[in-house]
């Protein structure tokens, strides 16, 4: 067979002859031309140097000249074979008789230094080119050989033969994985669940093939841009490309991603609970907050990543913010930042945003502000063409328009209840008696005033239910915390509370839902107003899951999934709004109505996002003259709230230039207003604001328009 | 593909000694033994199809197509068996390809060896080729060809013809395997020099970026503190300029290395296979054509 006679020419070739030796290396004289023909014949002694297990091994000897020699050696028959010993006998003039010493330098790497010991002085003139072109490519240090091909080696010198089937079927494997790196997105392939809209697809090849893997993914809201994360990691994955990935995301975000990977893309990401150590896993996903702790921010900045994710990463707008500075530490290939508003504010925020993606890309702060800001406002840029260039090679933007989607309308339903004339009475009573109370807060000589925050609670109690005041002014009272004319209200505001006979809201409620034959999901912000609901809609023979935030994680994913398959109504408090889909709903009652329009924004973003292919209906129950029906009108009428794309909201309130939020301002319209008139007029003003922060909205929205597509 | 894909599965099965039938039209349930069910993520039983449609109507059904993680398992686990066959001729023997041989009346089996190679070229974008070396041991010849080496069996057999002997040809499969991947470095010399230039070319455009960003930081920040003793506390001003300043050189050589790590070509070689082919021959190269390697 072909290695038989490699005995008869082993016994043939002259061995060589030891000068000296020592536990690393040993001098030897070269004897005959084994040398020169690529062999190198061990004696015993020399075979010390060489105590590798496996049968058939690599070994590197690098020259005087750097350049590095790859050997195969044959442990059982105590040679080595070497291509390029040829090559470095006739460069170094060697002779039979020279003397050449082997030293060991890297046992694990199997790295020997050979060197002439009786080297003649090298000629000034180097032909280069003949050089050049014997040492490279066979040399080149860019090609390593896998370690298993020896194995295939040992296989032919052993005559260990397989079936044809089998070298066949390995054969085929090698060429469906070659196919892996066509032009097409493995991914997609493998995808269930996805309804891949072009400009996904679009997004995923862009930065894979021309962004080299780091991009701003800041496509409007709604138009999927996890999808296009999932199937950029997974097409790195697939590839081979990644391996080791993290995904830093808010901490409410961190199931539903799991979530999505895992029934999406079939790829099971731990989070920071489920894994000991940072290093345990590929794939992890955890917030930024717990990642950037000073417990854990150290061990992260020691890995490196394959593929990074940053979710919401409009966090990362101030440089100065140890997320920033966090994000900007971690050693990663690929870099995926995510975020629907990439300039909220200022220019600088999207500048800061890139100088993590691609340092110096926009230049310096200095000379961004140069070329590209206006004196005037921040947000508006100069020299836009030449912006919308640079931001092209970094981000991508799709806007709803830009995608052809249909995109289901959206129905608003208002109505507007008249309260029983004994819950108007109660409403009547607390709403006065906030107003009295307000400026008794407490002092250092009076600490047992009601505080401010309880006085709004109640406040939005009365706005939510009579059974959920009840609740509080209960809790209250047994506390013994309250005393004098403080304890007296509270009773007082409890026995009126007790003997409201019917909620008007609730028995609308019921006439809605007697109505429809659908899913319906009811918001409210309060447990007592969910308990209350619940025990309305399941004494009516009701299907009813329950969704709250003291739930578990298991719990709630077990509540989405019983809502999904079987029961027909979903009552749930704000908590329940953050972050999971809800789109196979179409219905959607708030019962009540958060001042906080950002939670507004979040109940309907559940619905009415991409996937859904129905018409959504969004119903609004509100009661007549009372705050929450101002509020209404405040974010219906001015800034037409309900149809607002999701995300919009929260650039037309940062137009409103108040460091106050909205809801705080409300708060503040409710509580230092002494009578109904000065508090509708004060929001009547603010519903001026509004109107012009919208109008502001509207000029910023043509001038991102402009940056970002041209317009 | 399908069909290939199914191939490759049910021979998969077939190896790792799997039973497996379909239990309706398009489906499998394979039985998985305890030693296997860490490979299929500890379930017992495997219900796969290779139908995208199915898949999607039956969540619990494994789909296996390209881009499968389970397909891929199965590709990965395949590759790190290093497999060698010896297939023979059923041709009539041949004279050797040489210009001068000794032709004699016995027959007996020549050897050839087919290295069937997978090239991973690595920098930003991997990209895989394949590539086959089919070396003559009695002669020293080897042809590369740009896919593998597929062994027809048609033309080839298991078995040997009884009445042939194998002959050794004396070569060293260790040098030949060598001169093959010479012979492969040779040919892939041309794709890992245009790799290499984009990637420099890349490397230093983005470098160039970066050291701008940074020299200019640099400027402005030295710009300040000339500036600096307008400042109340100039000192403190100072000393965080300072402290900048050093932050800056860090930045410097972190993303100075990540960027010549990114960039960095990576050419990896693995041998996926041998095959040994065995050819009927009539006579012998004379001794002189035989010590002497060609390539073609």
């Amino acid at each position: 067979m072909v290695t038989a006679s490699l005995k008869k020419r082993a016994e043939k070739a002259p061995l060589i002859k030891v000068e000296s030796k020592n536990d690393l290396s040993f001098t030897f004289q070269i004897k005959g031309k084994a040398f020169q023909q690529g062999y190198l014949f061990l004696n015993p002694q020399m075979k010390e140097l060489f105590p590798f297990n496996g049968e058939l091994c690599s070994v590197t000897f690098i020259d005087d000249d750097n350049f590095s020699h790859s050997a195969i050696y044959h442990k059982m028959r105590g040679y080595m074979v070497c291509l390029t010993f040829n090559e470095w006998w006739e460069k170094n003039k060697v002779k039979d008789g020279s003397i050449v010493t082997i030293e060991l330098i890297d046992a694990e790497k199997k790295v020997y230094k050979l060197k002439l010991v009786n080297k003649e002085p090298k000629e000034d003139k180097i032909d280069e080119e003949k050089i050049e072109f014997r040492f490279s490519p066979s040399l080149d240090s860019c090609i390593s050989y896998d370690s298993s091909n020896l194995e295939v080696l040992r296989r032919i010198v052993k005559n260990e033969y397989s079936p044809v089937s089998e070298t066949n079927m390995v054969q085929m494997g090698a060429n469906v994985a070659c196919g892996y790196c066509s032009e097409d997105l493995l991914s997609l392939k493998s995808c269930f669940g996805v309804s891949t809209y072009f400009h996904q697809v679009q997004t995923a090849k862009t930065v894979i093939e021309k962004l080299n893997g780091r991009a701003l993914l800041a496509d409007e809201v709604g138009l999927g841009k996890t999808i296009e994360a999932g199937l950029i990691l997974k097409e790195y994955l697939l590839r081979g490309m990644a391996k080791k990935i993290l995904i830093l995301t808010p901490a409410s975000l961190i199931t539903q991603w799991q979530e999505e990977l895992k029934t999406k893309f079939d790829l099971t990401f731990k989070n920071h609970l489920e894994i000991n150590d940072w290093d345990d896993s590929e794939l992890i996903i955890a917030s930024l907050d717990t990642a950037k702790s000073t417990k854990n921010q150290e061990f992260v900045k020691k890995i490196k990543y394959d593929l990074l994710i940053v979710d919401e990463a409009h966090k990362l707008k101030n440089k100065k913010t140890k997320n920033w500075k966090f994000v900007n530490a971690i050693n990663t290939k690929y870099l995926l930042m995510l975020t629907a508003t990439p300039i909220q504010n200022d220019m600088i925020e999207l500048f800061n945003l890139i100088s993590i993606l691609k340092p110096g890309h926009l230049s310096t702060v200095q000379k961004f502000k140069e070329d590209f800001l206006t004196e005037k406002d921040k947000r508006l840029p100069k020299n836009s063409l030449k912006l919308k260039e640079m931001l092209s090679e970094i981000m991508i933007r799709h806007r709803r328009a830009d995608t052809l989607i249909k995109f289901p309308q959206r129905f608003v339903h208002t109505y507007s209840i008249d309260l029983n004339d004994d819950e108007a009475e109660l409403y009547n009573e607390l709403t006065d008696f906030i107003r009295r109370k307000y400026y008794t807060l407490p002092t250092h000589k009076n600490p047992r005033g009601i505080n401010r925050l309880t006085l709004i609670l109640l406040q939005k109690l009365m706005g939510s239910s009579t059974h959920a005041l009840a609740n509080a002014l209960d809790k209250m009272i047994a506390s013994n915390y309250y005393k004098d004319d403080f304890d007296v209200s509270l009773k007082k505001m409890l026995d009126m509370a007790n003997n409201v006979k019917e909620s008007k809201k609730g028995q609308v409620l019921m006439e809605i839902v007697n109505s429809l034959n659908e899913k319906v999901i009811i918001f409210t912000q309060f447990r007592g107003t969910q308990d209350y609901i619940v025990k309305m809609l399941e004494s009516k023979g009701y299907s009813v899951a329950v969704f709250n935030g003291q739930m578990s994680q298991v719990e709630k994913d077990k509540c989405i999934e019983d809502f999904r398959n079987e029961k027909q109504i979903l009552v749930s408090t704000e908590s329940g709004g953050e972050g999971r889909n809800l789109q196979f709903c179409k219905y959607l009652i708030n019962f009540d109505l958060p001042w906080n329009p950002m939670r507004i924004e979040q109940r309907i973003g559940r619905i009415h996002r991409l996937g859904q292919n129905d018409d959504v209906h969004i119903i609004n129950l509100s009661a007549k003259d009372t705050i929450e029906s101002y509020v209404l009108e405040l974010l219906d009428k001015k800034i037409n709230l309900f149809r607002l794309i999701i995300g919009e909201l929260e650039m037309i309130l940062g137009n409103m230039q108040s460091k106050r939020t909205l809801e705080q301002i409300i708060i503040d319209i409710v509580t230092m207003s002494p009578n109904r008139e000065t508090m509708k007029r004060k929001f009547k003003t603010l519903g001026s604001k509004l109107e012009k922060a919208l109008e502001t909205h509207t000029e910023i929205t043509r001038a991102q328009e402009e940056i970002f597509n041209g317009e | 593909m399908e069909n290939k894909i199914r191939s490759i599965v049910f021979s998969f099965l077939d190896m790792a000694k799997i039973p497996y039938k379909e239990i309706r039209k398009g489906v499998w349930i394979a039985a998985i033994p305890e030693a296997e069910k860490n490979f299929f993520d500890n379930v017992s039983k495997l219900e796969f199809t290779f139908n995208r449609e199915l898949a999607e109507e039956h969540r619990n059904i494994e789909l296996v197509c390209e881009g499968s993680f389970l397909l891929r398992k199965i590709i990965e686990r395949m590759s790190v068996l290093p497999r060698v066959s010896r297939v023979f001729s059923k041709r009539i023997p041949e004279t050797p390809p040489q210009s001068l041989t000794v032709v004699t009346d016995s027959a007996y089996y020549r050897s050839k060896v087919a290295f069937n190679y997978k090239v991973t070229f690595n920098c930003e974008q991997n990209k895989d080729k394949l590539y086959s070396v089919v070396a003559d041991t009695a002669f020293g010849v080897l042809n590369i060809n740009d896919k593998l080496f597929e062994v027809d069996m048609d033309e080839f057999s298991e078995a040997p013809d009884p009445n042939l002997k194998i002959e050794d040809s004396g070569y060293d499969i260790l040098k030949l395997y060598m001169e093959a991947c010479q012979k492969l470095e040779d040919e892939i010399h041309t794709d890992i020099k245009e790799l290499r230039c984009w990637s420099e070319e890349k490397y230093h455009e983005s470098i160039k970026v970066f050291e701008d960003y940074l020299d200019e930081q640099k400027n402005e920040l030295l710009k300040k503190k000339e500036n600096v003793s307008f400042h109340l506390y100039f000192f403190q001003k100072e000393e965080e300029i300072d402290k900048m300043l050093a932050n800056l050189e860090e930045e410097r050589k972190r993303k100075t290395a990540e960027l010549q790590d990114k960039f960095r070509v990576k050419v990896s070689v693995s041998l996926i296979n041998a095959v040994v082919l065995c050819i009927p021959t009539i006579g012998t190269a004379s001794s002189k054509a035989k010590r002497t390697i060609s390539s073609k």
